[in-house]
């Protein structure tokens, strides 16, 4: 029994659907065995990536507190958007993969209360409840190290004290967005890391602060990146071990609630009904369509199977090569919801791009910005339907004829 | 033939046993650590995650003071206790009393009075540590414990706590002299839209019933102005609201100082002028959109699932919960009906070890605090489910109301009035049987 599943990888395999309209077809489909085995390789290849743009990361902040000066911190800046935009593309791994959900905290947490790390502006705003909102980690005379970042995250069990992972080194490197001008993101200067002419105070704490959580980042992001590698990795042997059917089901819920529940859900809709930069994920850079634009093309590219890492295509059997066996009307009808999202995610950067910022693409008074995200929303509440009415067991049998 | 039937008994029996962990029915999740309160329900379709996700965003992020300049989430205070849901359902979870030198965040102080029974006639029902800029709060309180030595009928002596709260730099005059003060931990936010979705008649059953085992657990009969009719209370700590979108509606007005469509007035008592006279971020200012959102989030949030059940002692402990009759009130097991909105929740088997009933739990535990026709002495049965996680969300195992009882045995110890029979039933165990019974609601 088993043993069918390990044929080769791709089989011809004659579709019912197809051929009961009359039009006999033959395609390659891959087992749901092969596909969720490149599910894995995809995994540990995007996991590489993250992992490679954060060792850039990591070489441009050191140059910037080797030498800092508007260069070195434009680059380390331009670092940080390349290395989020890799981590966005991984977020596909979470919510069907618990162990990512358990790692995903201390990587890429928000919103902050950041006057737990540095110093903020007047009329900042943070939980009343927390008791470490001001504690500015920076400015206090505590040991900064690794032991204390992770120490302090979530600390007095307050979600918003985020003392490690991206949207930390984002305050850093940018400082809070106080919306000077309508499309102004963080304005920190390179000086906050001069240790000789220091804007602010405490500048070699900041620095401190800095590298030790770029090199916790990187360490996590190592960490991950084991996990996923096929056949060693403790996740990866743990995933492979489940049903073929339990594996899919993982892999299609992940998708399926990254895409309409948080993407749509907690990163555009909570925006737009708040009417409120606070609630943009980077909100000190002004990156958010960056990390939209890479969660709705990652899902697309995952369901496909063909996803980049180190400019080289990775590309395998893919749920959409079950899918089609199994049920090709849905399957067009999914791709075309894939398509229609990335149009439409592509405008909404271009906004962007452009000099409409997501923190303003979300008011009411820019109304073509406004009925663009909402379109956004409604096909990617289209995708998680048709993500959702995906029968895993069906696709676990699809049926291969040689 | 006969081994397909075998196999049908063995995949029955399997599956029973399976589900006893389940506490939530199918909403049901398997999380033990710090976010085990915190996960939307197992069942919950990929659509209405979305609006969990939503929901959750306006349950945590902190709203601000009128007028901002670009949020629809202003209009906090004048006079509040959190700014944020989750300044104080911390991790969805459960509220504590201050540790000495701390200032009071998860928990808040009602204000009762004999006298008019309507609270303060200066500072109302409940007392305000925080304010917007410009308007004064009401003032400060601190906490200190008074040690409490209670020795049982048979003897035996425990060193309990009990809470004095000290008032100072009050700014509308001095308190009343009839005026009682009592502290309110928040509760855990887990499987309350399942407890909503229990049918009002097997709640009318259970009261009946227990009436024949001579415990008096009682409704708490509530008005329904818009429907014109009564309506059961089923949450808060005297079980003074009938659902979880009033629930929300009032800790929005009463916690935070935000009107909604359901609770339309400011929480300003009538001579404190600057409330009175501060901005309003909106009238109201939850629009109904995000009242709906954060009672759909606080109405999905999962049940976790039991740990330990195949443990002897844990399966030893059950026994004795029933032997000592823990469960004439912690109810075990209820059926939800189908009348929530939310098709996840309906039909579903649970077990939240409550009846949703008043009942008097005698003069120790009393503030003298009485809500509406509720007594000083009546307490809504306390839901157990998920008590066992309490260490792992939020730190602290500090039950009851205001945090008094230092883990479950204290709690227990607590129990007076119509639960005195069952305490001394605990109290006569020994050791090892004490221990199992705390072991089994630790697995809960």
């Amino acid at each position: 029994m088993k043993k069918a599943f390990f044929l080769s990888l791709c089989i011809s395999v004659h579709v019912l659907g197809l051929s009961r309209t009359g039009f006999a077809n033959e395609v390659s489909v891959p087992s749901s065995e092969t596909v969720t085995q490149h599910y894995v390789v995809m995994a540990h290849a995007m996991f590489t990536e993250a992992q490679a743009a954060a060792a850039d990361l990591a070489l441009a902040t050191d140059a910037l507190l080797r030498s800092p000066n508007e260069a070195n911190h434009l680059h380390a800046k331009q670092a940080w958007v390349t290395a989020h935009r890799a981590y966005s593309r991984t977020e596909v791994f979470r919510f069907g993969n618990p162990n990512v959900d358990d790692w995903e905290g201390q990587v890429n947490a928000w919103p902050m209360d950041e006057g737990l790390v540095d110093y903020v502006a007047d009329g900042y705003v943070s939980d009343s409840g927390n008791p470490f909102a001001q504690k500015n980690l920076i400015a206090d005379a505590v040991v900064l190290d690794q032991a204390l970042l992770r120490d302090m995250h979530e600390g007095a069990g307050a979600e918003a004290n985020v003392a490690t992972g991206y949207h930390v080194i984002e305050f850093l490197l940018w400082g809070q967005d106080l919306n000077l001008t309508k499309v102004s993101a963080g304005t920190r200067s390179y000086l906050d890391f001069s240790q000789s002419q220091c804007a602010s105070v405490h500048c070699d704490r900041r620095a401190l602060y800095l590298k030790e959580s770029v090199d916790l980042l990187l360490a996590d992001l190592a960490d991950m990146v084991q996990q996923w590698q096929l056949g060693q990795g403790d996740y990866a042997k743990t995933f492979m071990a489940l049903n073929v059917d339990t594996r899919l089901q993982r892999m299609l819920f992940g998708l399926g609630s990254l895409v309409y529940g948080e993407l749509a859900g907690e990163r555009i809709r909570v925006a737009m009904l708040a009417q409120s930069q606070e609630d943009e994920q980077s909100c000190f850079s002004d990156m958010t369509h960056f990390a939209i634009k890479e969660n709705v093309d990652a899902v697309a590219d995952v369901f496909n199977g063909i996803v980049q890492a180190k400019g080289q295509r990775v590309a395998g059997p893919s749920l959409s090569d079950l899918l089609l066996a199994n049920n090709a009307k849905k399957h067009q009808a999914l791709m075309l919801a894939f398509t229609k999202a990335q149009n439409t995610v592509d405008k909404v950067a271009q906004q962007a791009k452009n000099g409409l910022p997501f923190d303003q693409q979300i008011l009411l008074e820019n109304i073509e910005a406004y009925s663009t995200l909402e379109l956004l929303i409604a096909q990617l509440r289209d995708q998680a339907i048709l993500i959702e009415s995906i029968d895993s067991q069906q696709l676990a049998m699809v049926k291969v004829m040689r | 033939m006969r081994r397909f039937l075998t196999l049908i008994l063995i995949l029955v029996s399997v599956h029973g046993y399976a589900e006893a962990p389940y506490s939530g029915g199918a909403t049901t999740v398997f999380k033990e650590d710090h976010n085990a309160y915190s996960m939307p329900a197992k069942n919950l379709s990929l659509v209405s995650r979305e609006s969990f996700f939503v929901g959750n965003a306006f349950f945590t992020n902190p709203w601000v003071a009128a007028p901002a300049t670009v949020s629809t989430r202003d209009g906090l205070g004048p006079l509040f206790n959190a700014n944020a849901c989750q300044s104080c359902h911390i991790k969805d979870g459960r509220g504590r009393p201050p540790a000495k030198g701390e200032a009071f965040a998860s928990m808040l102080i009602k204000i009762g009075s004999t006298a008019i029974g309507q609270g303060d006639s200066r500072y109302g029902t409940q007392f305000h540590l925080l304010s917007i800029p410009g308007v004064e709060a009401e003032g400060s309180v601190s906490l200190e414990w008074q040690s409490y030595s209670w020795t049982s009928e048979a003897g035996e002596t425990f060193h309990l706590r009990k809470p004095h709260y000290r008032f100072s730099e009050l700014k509308y005059g001095e308190l009343e002299d009839t005026s009682f003060f009592g502290g309110r931990t928040a509760p855990a936010m887990i499987g309350l839209g399942l407890l909503e979705a229990v049918p009002e008649d097997s709640l009318i059953a259970l009261e009946a019933a227990q009436a024949r085992l001579g415990v008096s657990g009682r409704i708490h009969w509530l008005y329904d102005q818009t429907n014109n009719q009564k309506v059961a209370g089923r949450f808060g700590w005297k079980a003074s609201q009938p659902s979880v979108k009033k629930q929300a509606a009032i800790a929005f007005a009463e916690d935070m100082g935000l009107t909604s469509s359901v609770v339309p007035e400011s929480n300003c008592q009538p001579q404190q002028l600057d409330c009175v006279a501060a901005p309003e971020g909106g009238d109201p200012e939850v629009s109904d959109q995000i009242l709906e959102l954060v009672s759909f989030y606080s109405s999905t949030l999962a049940v976790p699932a039991r740990r330990n059940i195949e443990d002897p002692m844990v399966i030893a402990g059950e026994l004795r919960f029933q032997q000592v009759g823990c469960n004439s009130c912690h109810t075990e097991t209820l059926m939800t009906g189908d009348q929530s909105s939310i098709a996840e929740l309906r039909q579903q088997e649970i077990h939240p070890y409550t009846d949703l009933l008043l009942h008097d739990l005698g003069e120790g535990l009393s503030d003298q605090n009485n809500e509406g026709n509720v007594s000083g002495l009546e307490w809504r049965t306390a839901p157990l489910w998920g008590i066992g996680l309490l260490q792992a969300v939020n730190g602290h195992q500090q039950l009851l109301h205001d945090g008094r009882a230092r883990g479950v045995e204290e709690a227990i110890l607590w129990h007076g009035g119509e639960a005195k029979a069952s305490r001394r039933a605990y109290l006569s165990l020994g050791p090892e049987q004490r221990q199992e019974l705390l072991q089994f609601v630790e697995s809960l």
